[in-house]
């Protein structure tokens, strides 16, 4: 049984689902870094299932990802297939992905943001444990002392998703590890300018602070700041992204 | 006004709750029991390898099988302490849908679904505290992405706790069970954690999780000695004089 973040990944195709589209969906997944390096996928039967492929599509779609160099099989019991990219442009398919978007996306995905964000520091403050606190501490952290954007974007992501584990919410924690692979694309563009890691990793630091406290007014009202100072620096840049994906 | 229930009603609902509570640690004494003859048979190490899994599986399908209310069950491995680099890892089974399999966690630090045991108070607090716990219902994020109650001890050797044995359990029947049982009571009641954070409540505006400190009414509530040994306690609203 997988994780979450791999049902979203993993999600079911539409009948007669081609094995160019399963490979075209991981391969995505694989340039972003939301597969990683060294991630072993699930069983072929289990993701056959999941992407409600037949076995022998799934198995095609393996295929191109062998030739392309992109994952390795070893056959036998304890064996699998396993992501092997060390070395993908993250920034070029975070450019691919977010020129697909356009400003009303842009907005709207922030908005969802925004308001799962929100609700979810309002209710952690309410009711957070004593290790979720601890979590919240470590985690904002690991984005001011991320070492690239990669990991930016996964320290980003994964406060938040602590902050839903917070609010004791399945819910709002479900809605933001889908965002964690929707919105991958926009944090590892913005992520590369490092003054906004510091900040917004202050901003998350003063909400775990909130939450400690039991202050719920401004635990959202920090949840809040520091979404919208992602989401401001996603739309200032979005003109520029986008020439700069037509350049290339 | 309803009557403050007496010492004898409150014992009889710590009782209660003890009797929900005992087979899940009863349970991980047979799996204990497993992992403690490979470890001694073998490396601390080697409790990780396909061998080890395959040897432990039947005593947790069986768990599985016999305790409805648990709905996962394992062992996690401390790994290597003595460099930095400790790569901790797990044997797990699951029930779902009522078939049972093993499951594999993450434990790529660089995936986007890394399950880092080392920072879950389910792996951290038996190996900290040398003692089994229970803990109150909690979003467990990249292990079962649910709500959850995980029941855990630690397993020594040589001084060392080399493995943690836990369970998970189906935490809404378990909550609904506790429920039942407050309601027997009559009047408003919550059983609360060592954290005083709320596990259950009946015939109170309080959710499940609620920090009692953080509420103007939580303080004023009176506290009943201990249940189920794991610092949870009952509370109640105080009768209002007149």
């Amino acid at each position: 049984m997988s994780t979450l973040t791999r049902r979203v990944l993993f999600e079911p195709l539409a009948d007669n689902g081609r094995a160019d589209v399963v490979a075209g969906r991981l391969r995505k997944a694989i340039a972003l870094g939301v597969l990683a390096d060294g991630e072993q996928l699930p069983a072929e039967a289990e993701l056959a299932a999941q992407f409600n492929i037949s076995p022998v599509t799934l198995r095609e779609a393996l295929q191109q990802l062998r030739d392309q160099h992109l994952v390795t099989t070893r056959r036998g019991r304890g064996g699998g297939s396993v992501i092997t990219s060390p070395q993908q442009d993250q920034m070029r398919a975070a450019l691919d992905e977010v020129c697909l978007l356009t400003t009303l996306d842009l907005r709207d995905l922030a908005d969802w943001r925004r308001a799962l964000a929100v609700e979810a520091a309002r209710l952690a403050a309410r009711r957070a444990s004593r290790a979720n606190i601890g979590a919240l501490v470590r985690r904002s952290g690991r984005l001011a002392t991320a070492e690239d954007v990669g990991e930016a974007r996964r320290a980003d992501s994964r406060f938040l998703i602590e902050v839903a584990a917070a609010s004791q919410s399945v819910r709002l924690s479900k809605g933001l590890i889908e965002l964690q692979v929707e919105y991958a694309p926009v944090l590892t563009l913005v992520y590369g300018d490092k003054h906004l890691r510091r900040s917004v990793a202050d901003q998350f630091n003063e909400l775990a602070a909130a939450i400690g406290e039991g202050d719920q007014a401004e635990a959202a009202r920090l949840a809040a700041e520091a979404v919208s100072a992602v989401a401001s620096a996603a739309l200032a840049n979005s003109d520029t992204w986008r020439n700069d994906a037509a350049l290339a | 006004m309803p009557l403050s229930p007496s010492r004898a009603a409150l014992a009889a609902v710590a009782e209660q709750i003890r009797v929900i509570t005992v087979p899940v640690f009863a349970g991980l004494d047979t799996l204990t029991e497993a992992t403690h003859s490979l470890v001694d048979t073998n490396d601390a190490g080697a409790l990780a390898s396909q061998a080890a899994r395959e040897m432990l599986a039947p005593t947790a399908t069986r768990l599985l099988e016999n305790q409805r209310l648990i709905v996962g069950c394992g062992v996690a491995v401390a790994g290597n302490r003595e460099g930095d680099d400790e790569r901790p890892t797990m044997a797990w089974w699951v029930r779902r849908n009522g078939e049972i399999s093993a499951k594999r966690h993450v434990f790529n630090p660089g995936s986007d679904s890394f399950y880092d045991i080392r920072q879950t108070t389910w792996f951290a607090e038996p190996r900290r505290t040398g003692k089994p716990v229970l803990l109150a219902p909690y979003v467990d994020s990249w292990g079962t992405d649910d709500l959850t109650m995980t029941a855990c001890r630690p397993l020594s050797r040589d001084g060392i706790v080399v493995a943690v044995i836990a369970a998970d359990l189906n935490a809404r029947a378990y909550v609904s069970a506790v429920e039942r049982i407050l309601k027997d009571v009559g009047s408003p009641i919550a059983l609360i954690d060592a954290e005083d954070r709320v596990i259950a409540s009946v015939g109170l505006d309080l959710e499940a999780g609620a920090r009692l400190l953080n509420i103007p009414e939580g303080k004023a509530m009176k506290r009943s000695p201990g249940v189920a040994a794991f610092g949870w306690r009952l509370a109640r609203t105080l009768e209002k004089p007149g």
